[in-house]
């Protein structure tokens, strides 16, 4: 097995430089190089499908010989565990990276093969280029299937904090939204190489970014999920660099699909585009940079290795390719339109844009920070966390963006209509801001926040209304009716809708749990009650038991709310034979309105334990948020006949560079298109 | 160990083969049957 997945490795290796050069050489024409250049992408995969398999071999069968499987995996570690080693180590990770672009690649050739041969070659070609790139690291530095001198009897085994369900599954999450960009990426520098610089690129990869969107919001909100319930400090988010790094991208991709709507409905925003794309696909190979390079300390880095500057070249060389192609373009690419108004769409949308990046920058330049101080000044430095939340105007602003959008039109807003759409948002939004101030509440961001997130949801929920009224009126169906017709239909604009209130939501647990948590310790002793704000705890039982790898000790602890008894909470200690450090098992008591958060933190002979309790006011509201964010975004993918129909409506007088009237109006508002598009069926 | 020692090269020259067979089957530079999406377009 050892020689399988090293041999299949070299194998890739090869096949991929061949596969690169093929398609190359063929790229202007259609013929038999080609076809074989195809081929080989097909091969590369089965190629790393079979270095995967072997590895998995080695981890299920314990072959400790082999470096990797001596290092993150044991005799006494769960089966599940083992297997998920694949990506829980440095190299491993490595090969799960590639073989998931490898995957992408074939998905991508079979999707477009023989429909789209001018863009295919050179998508295919990109795409090769970063998985031989991989390649050459992992043969290099990280190799998966090196073997140690000497097998020992037993390996290291997993990192206990490693050891549960959401970090199983939040890697694989990261990684295919990491990974997947390289898809969208390929196609506008394919688009770039082709000089096809209309919104084609956009329109064929918009379900690879829409779905490494969603990949990538899903791995950062489990990660997120499994810190807060693994890691026993009380928070989810604490701006760790490696956090950051799955951030950063994010914030620009979240960019990128509002822009790229711009350039497919008007045609404008081009050069924002390509830019976009290029500095998410960027930011999604630097944060595998900063994960392994050991540049930044965090907690989840792999430490260092001599990877770093190999990456630091291939980021370099890539990104000047890319702009260089962008800057001869550059004529090209400027947007055909007649300049929009100063209030439009399209500004509103450059503004998101400016927003997004400011953001970035800004927590690029704060995790940044102790790496750049300690290259020049040669000295330790560490940034405060703190630091980062100062960057909340920026969320603000964009949330007051999300709560104006309803009422902002394409190439020319009317500032009247404006203020009346937005009339009843801010009506609500001051509403509760007074209603905060009166009952007490003295955090001014706070407010502000949950201020703006109120007008966002009213305006998300007026928009739905709204629309369902106009159809209603339309074709006299009953108001729920007409709603639930057009949610069907048009599933772009509600399942953005859909994750324009999730974002409200989310930012009203983000807020509400950083503000207003509270942290007790509790000295606790069996048979006293002790009480914490509106709580009551009491510890029932403390003990210990042995399991296959570890001790556990545990406090069983029964909480009372006024008197009333509410539940059960067991927060837990494990001591790992294999590692030193004891590990926090934290007990979650959730409800709607706040969570008990308990964490065991000591004890003492006589009996007396030590907990620490968090209530976190809200924080539920976090997940129902970034759960609807996730169920908006998968929504859009899903095909809407009533919006191929319309999209088609919308651009004719876009790409002849003039404006109808019922263009001009509120598109987010408008039915035109839809009861348009059905008056034509009906025809 | 000795079957997969044998696998691998069995493994490794049907994939080459199958790779390199559309240059085997015919000369480079003549057109493989593909199309054009910009002539074959449904938009």
């Amino acid at each position: 097995m050892i020689e399988l997945g090293h041999y299949s490795l070299i194998a890739a290796w090869v096949m991929t430089l061949f596969a690169a050069l093929a398609l190359w050489f063929s790229r202007r024409r259609p013929n038999a190089l080609r076809v074989s250049g195809y081929r080989a992408v097909v091969a590369s995969f089965a190629l790393l499908a079979a270095a995967a398999i072997a590895l998995l071999a080695l981890l299920a069968s314990h072959d400790f010989r082999v470096e990797y499987v001596a290092a993150y995996t044991s005799l006494d570690l769960p089966m599940v565990y083992v297997l998920t080693a694949f990506w829980g180590g440095q190299a491993g990770s490595l090969l799960f990276w590639t073989l998931l672009l490898g995957l992408f690649s074939v998905i991508v050739l079979l999707q477009n093969r023989g429909r789209r041969e001018d863009f295919l070659p050179y998508v295919a070609l990109v795409i090769l280029v970063v998985q031989h790139f991989f390649i050459t690291v992992m043969l290099w530095t990280a190799n998966p299937f090196q073997t140690l001198a000497q097998a020992p009897a037993d390996g290291r085994g997993l990192n206990p904090l490693l050891q549960n369900f959401f970090m199983v599954i939040h890697p694989p999450f990261l990684y295919l939204g990491y990974v997947a960009f390289t898809v969208p990426f390929a196609f506008a520098i394919a688009a770039l190489a082709l000089g096809r610089e209309d919104a084609e690129w956009i329109k064929i990869s918009r379900r690879w970014t829409l779905g490494s969107w969603a990949f990538l919001t899903a791995g950062i909100l489990l990660g997120a999920y499994w810190a807060y319930i693994e890691l026993g400090w009380g928070g989810y988010w604490a701006w760790d660099p490696v956090e950051n790094a799955s951030l950063m991208p994010w914030l620009v991709a979240t960019a990128f699909l509002h822009s790229m709507i711009a350039q497919r409905k008007q045609g404008a925003l081009r050069r924002w585009n390509f830019a976009l794309i290029i500095l998410t696909f960027e930011l999604c190979i630097f944060g595998t940079f900063l994960t392994r390079s050991g540049v930044v300390s965090s907690v989840h880095a792999f430490g260092d290795s001599n990877m770093g500057w190999l990456f630091v070249v291939f980021m370099a060389t890539s990104l000047a390719v890319s702009l260089a192609l962008l800057l001869a373009r550059a004529s090209r690419t400027e947007s055909h339109n007649e300049p929009s108004a100063v209030v439009s769409r399209e500004s509103a949308f450059v503004v998101v844009n400016l927003l997004f990046l400011a953001l970035t920058a800004a927590v690029m330049g704060a995790t940044m920070y102790p790496a750049i101080i300690e290259y020049v000044t040669g000295k330790k430095a560490a940034i405060d966390p703190a630091v980062f939340n100062r960057f909340w105007p920026f969320a603000l602003a964009i949330l007051v963006l999300l709560a104006l959008a309803p009422g902002i039109a394409w190439r020319k807003t009317d500032l009247k209509a404006l203020g009346r759409s937005f009339l009843p948002s801010a009506a609500a939004g001051a509403l509760v801001g007074a209603l905060l101030v009166v009952f007490g509440i003295r955090k001014p961001v706070a407010i502000a926040f949950f201020v703006v997130s109120t007008m966002v949801i009213v305006s998300m929920l007026r928009d739905y209304f709204v629309n369902a009224r106009l159809a209603s009126a339309a074709d006299g169906r009953i108001l729920p009716a007409a709603f639930l017709r057009q949610f069907w239909g048009r599933k772009r604009h509600y399942g953005a809708v859909f994750v324009h209130l999730g974002v409200a939501i989310a930012f009203i647990g983000i807020l509400g749990s950083s503000s207003f948590s509270h942290e007790y310790d509790l000295t606790m002793r069996k048979g006293q009650p002790t009480a914490f704000g509106r709580y009551t705890a009491e510890l029932t039982e403390f003990s210990q038991r042995r399991e296959v790898n570890k001790d556990v000790v545990f406090a069983r602890v029964r909480l009372f709310e006024g008197g009333r008894f509410i539940g059960e909470a067991r927060p837990e200690k494990h001591f790992h034979f294999k590692f030193e450090q004891p590990q926090t098992e934290v007990a979650v008591y959730s409800r709607p309105a706040e969570d008990v958060y308990l964490v065991l933190q000591g004890w003492e002979d006589n009996g007396t334990v030590f907990v620490r309790v968090n209530v976190n006011p809200l924080i539920s509201l976090l997940w129902l948020g970034g759960l609807m964010i996730l169920a908006g975004g998968t929504y859009v993918m899903l095909p809407s006949k009533a919006r191929a129909e319309s999209s088609i409506q919308a651009e004719a007088p876009a790409e002849a560079g003039r404006t109808t009237a019922p263009a001009a109006k509120s598109r987010y508002f408008s039915l035109e298109p839809v009861v348009e598009a059905e008056k034509e069926e009906k025809r | 160990m000795s079957l997969s020692l044998l696998l691998i090269p069995i493994f490794l020259v049907a994939l080459v083969l199958w790779v390199a067979w559309p240059l085997l089957a015919e000369p480079p530079g003549k057109p493989a049957p593909t199309h054009d999406s910009r002539k074959k377009t449904k938009r």
